[in-house]
């Protein structure tokens, strides 16, 4: 219980913050939404006149106080290209959320069973054609996954129409149909780092003395694997898939543009280019709240796979 | 046993990617859920088309509060004036039939056309015309009014249901192109979602940062469009743009890059016209050393246009000398356009005059968002190297550039496309006088102040011909005084769909969709 209100305090602190970070970091560029909304229409008088009545020529710690409070009574406040924060992120939550989660079924059900797969090579041909191709696929930026595989499946295979994303209102299958190839993009390298990951973990858990002895009392190999190594090397595991989570949802941010998916990646981009700051601030927050989430269900697991986790950090 | 499942599985999906490969027509049918979104074969008929736009329109749809050009080009579609531009450069009657100006140039009377109706299916009438420029010339509490010109207007009325006589304060030769001001119905305080005009295409909706939906207007008064309904849909991205474009999810998408407009293949046309804008090394006319008229002057002698053209955007750019675009044919002065050559020798002996025998530092600040200006920038740095100027390139995201460059004037020099709000030499020349709030290059000289006032005064605001000469003299004034250094008009390249006709290039930033049809 004292574990679970630590937890959330941090989780609080964390998301303060960040959003102070985040609003602080807009007084250093320059340009404001002001600027943006008037466009090559702008004039010093126009501009002046435009942040007083946007409320931008208050003191910083002012507004960010304004916002803040707003954020904090449940008013995530309104956008200043139009509409509620809350209308705009209902719309587009949906959509990260189910290209990350996507992204994280793949790299975990492919990830674990390829790296398991890989331990049994040994060394050898196998084992150098595996971490040659390892390698690769870990080297690839999602963005650049995300491209090879539209050239692929939608240019030459015609599986999917690029761009033409339904939208989860319209059709939701035929929505998940076109979210699986930006989560394949996302997915490849990650499995492949979550591959290797594992491979390494598992194989030095497997030159343990008590491995050595339980094959030596003569279990075979996989069972010993399957049964003691793999259990043992899971903490660091599930710790990695926690950042995972984590960089799943900023590689979205990336792959959204280059499939063009109306998610908060798309949003945060535009709301940044426009200096909006409310929208800026509400994802910022969210994807801090993500992170933030990940990493304290990876700790929750971990005391499970481990209960002597429990008593050293709680 | 494993293995064989896998091979299994390997050879369904090999198989279904040929299939799916060959079979152009009809039902590829390998997956249940991707026939929501068809085969990529072109699935929409000329009846529907979706157009590829790189920005979200403004959040207001209010024509008479617009600011963007993004958002004007899309809604060309919807709305009219009592006038309307053609792509040839001239203003047609549009809401109106026909119109007459007072021998002094000071009483326009219009007649409206017969039949003409707004999409919500009302007939226009002299009072919406009336509303509709009382709402843009109003300067109640202080405000400046939404359309500059119509500060000039003494009075609107209307004589009977058909006419509307517009009085000015000072003949102005200019003030019919104003009045490509929309025609809005009175009263009506939904045009910020739910526009209403008179245009060929109707409003049909909209979802924030995604796309937004036109559709034909069965009663319009002139020539129906093809196509039925209309989808502009937002690719911020330049690469999704031309995977959409490839997949076929876009039919129709302008302003492309040379190099995306490579990557396309046979299925689309790529159609040359020009963006109507002036490009040029912008000069902070205030700062040293470019306060100097000799420095600014050994900048235009260091530079070769037409390598700029070549290298930058693969010539499809259209030289200029001042700041008139080409196709502006009625203002444009083509003997300028090669007022300076390059000439590196008087480059250097200019700046060794001004007390700069070495050359310079000079930092080039660019938005990073219009990659041809970016590779402008590139190319203009290594011409100046030849004479010592030692130029750098700062990259700024728009927003930045409007903030510190445009707005501040904080800054030595900037390679962007300056275009015209409205077609009048007003409007591209009026910025560079003294005073103007958007002098962004803070050029301060007497003569073009003079020349301009003169051109909005009695005599030459009345006289086309006399009116026509004094913007040519400004257009002069800036290319002997070095203003900036002057480079091109950037070439459009739109994409087309092989099987659509009828695209037309306008003299202005508007994209017309009315003419477009199959075969």
């Amino acid at each position: 219980m004292k574990y679970a209100v630590k937890k959330f305090l941090m989780l609080l602190l964390t998301m303060v913050a960040v959003s102070f970070l985040a609003f602080a970091a807009f007084q250093v560029v320059a340009g404001d939404p002001a600027t943006d909304l008037l466009g090559t229409e702008a004039t010093p008088e126009k501009v002046a006149q435009l942040r007083h009545e946007m409320g931008l020529d208050r003191p910083f710690l002012v507004q960010y106080g304004s916002w803040l409070f707003g954020f904090v009574t449940g008013d995530l406040g309104e956008s200043y290209s139009g509409g509620a924060v809350a209308d705009l992120l209902a719309a587009r939550v949906p959509v990260t959320l189910m290209l990350s989660l996507m992204s994280f079924a793949l790299t975990v059900l492919f990830a674990l069973p390829l790296g398991l797969r890989s331990v049994r090579y040994g060394g050898g041909v196998r084992s150098a054609v595996h971490t040659v191709v390892n390698q690769f696929l870990m080297a690839l930026p999602p963005f650049f996954t995300g491209i090879l595989l539209t050239w692929l499946f939608s240019i030459a295979l015609q599986w999917f129409r690029h761009g033409d994303f339904p939208g989860f209102a319209v059709n939701v299958g035929g929505s998940l149909w076109y979210l699986l190839f930006p989560a394949a993009a996302i997915a490849i390298p990650r499995i492949a780092q979550t591959v290797r990951m594992l491979r390494s973990t598992l194989l030095a858990e497997m030159d343990k003395d008590y491995v050595r002895t339980a094959i030596a009392r003569g279990n075979d190999r996989s069972g010993v694997l399957y049964r003691h190594v793999l259990k043992n090397s899971l903490v660091p595991v599930v710790t990695f898939l926690a950042q995972t989570m984590a960089e799943i949802v900023a590689g979205s941010i990336v792959v959204e543009q280059v499939f063009n998916l109306p998610g908060l990646g798309r949003l945060l981009l535009t709301s940044i280019g426009s200096r909006d700051y409310p929208t800026v601030q509400a994802i910022v927050v969210i994807l801090a709240f993500w992170v933030v989430l990940a990493n304290t269900i990876a700790d929750l697991v971990n005391r499970c796979i481990d209960p002597r986790l429990g008593g050293a950090r709680a | 046993m494993k293995k064989r499942i896998l091979a299994g599985l390997l050879a369904a999906l090999l198989c279904a990617a040929l299939s799916g490969c060959g079979g152009g027509s009809g039902e590829s049918g390998a997956s249940g859920a991707q026939n929501s979104a068809g085969s990529a074969s072109p699935e929409s008929t000329a009846d529907s088309i979706t157009v590829g736009i790189a920005q979200d329109l403004d959040e207001s749809l209010d024509p008479h509060l617009t600011v963007s050009a993004g958002t004007r080009e899309v809604m060309f579609n919807v709305f009219e004036g009592l006038v309307k531009p053609t792509p040839d450069g001239d203003l047609i009657d549009a809401v109106a039939d026909h119109h007459e100006v007072s021998a002094d140039g000071t009483v326009y009377t219009f007649t409206l056309r017969e039949g003409v109706k707004f999409h919500n299916g009302a007939a226009v009438t002299a009072d919406d015309v009336i509303w509709s420029i009382e709402r843009c010339a109003d300067t109640s509490e202080g405000k400046a009014p939404l359309v500059e010109a119509f500060s000039n207007i003494q009075s609107v009325k209307a004589t009977d249901d058909k006419t509307v006589v517009i009085t000015l304060n000072a003949p102005d030769s200019e003030f019919l192109a104003s009045l490509t001001t929309a025609i809005l119905p009175a009263g009506y305080d939904q045009q910020a979602t739910a526009p209403i005009g008179t245009g060929p295409f109707k409003f049909s909706g909209r979802v924030a940062g995604e796309s937004i939906t036109l559709e034909r207007f069965d009663d319009y008064w002139g020539k129906k469009p093809a196509i039925k309904d209309v989808t502009f849909k937002i690719f911020e991205s330049g690469d999704a743009m031309v995977l959409a474009l490839q997949s076929g999810a876009i039919d129709l998408c302008a302003h492309l890059t040379t190099t995306q407009a490579a990557q396309l293949g046979d299925g689309f046309r790529i159609l040359n016209g020009t963006m109507n804008l002036v490009q040029a090394l912008y000069l902070n006319n205030a700062v040293k050393p470019l306060d100097d008229v000799r420095v600014r002057q050994a900048l235009c002698y260091a530079v070769d246009k037409q390598q700029v053209i070549d290298l930058a955007t693969d010539g499809t750019g259209v030289a200029l000398g001042s700041s008139i675009y080409p196709t502006f044919t009625k203002y444009f002065d083509d003997s300028l356009t090669n007022y300076y050559t390059q000439d590196l020798e008087k480059a250097k002996s200019l700046l060794t005059e001004a007390g700069y025998p070495n050359g310079f530092d000079l930092t080039i600040t660019v938005p990073s968002n219009y990659q041809p200006h970016v590779d402008t920038a590139q190319v203009l740095v290594e011409q100046l190297k030849a004479v010592g100027v030692n130029a750098q390139i700062e990259l700024v995201d728009w927003n930045t550039w409007v903030s510190r460059v445009y707005t501040d004037r904080d800054y030595q020099s900037t390679v962007v496309g300056v275009d015209a709000s409205s077609m009048t030499a007003r409007a591209m020349l009026e910025r560079f006088t003294s005073t103007y709030g958007k002098n962004f290059i803070n050029y301060n000289n007497a003569d073009y102040d003079a020349l301009f006032e003169k051109t909005q005064l009695g005599a030459a605001a009345d006289d086309d011909a006399a009116q026509v000469d004094l913007y040519k003299q400004m257009e002069k004034n800036l290319t002997e005084n070095a203003a900036n250094v002057y480079l091109e008009d950037l070439g459009d390249l739109v994409a087309i769909r092989s099987d659509l006709t009828g695209y037309q290039f306008y003299p202005i930033y508007v994209m017309d969709l009315s003419g477009v049809k199959a075969g």
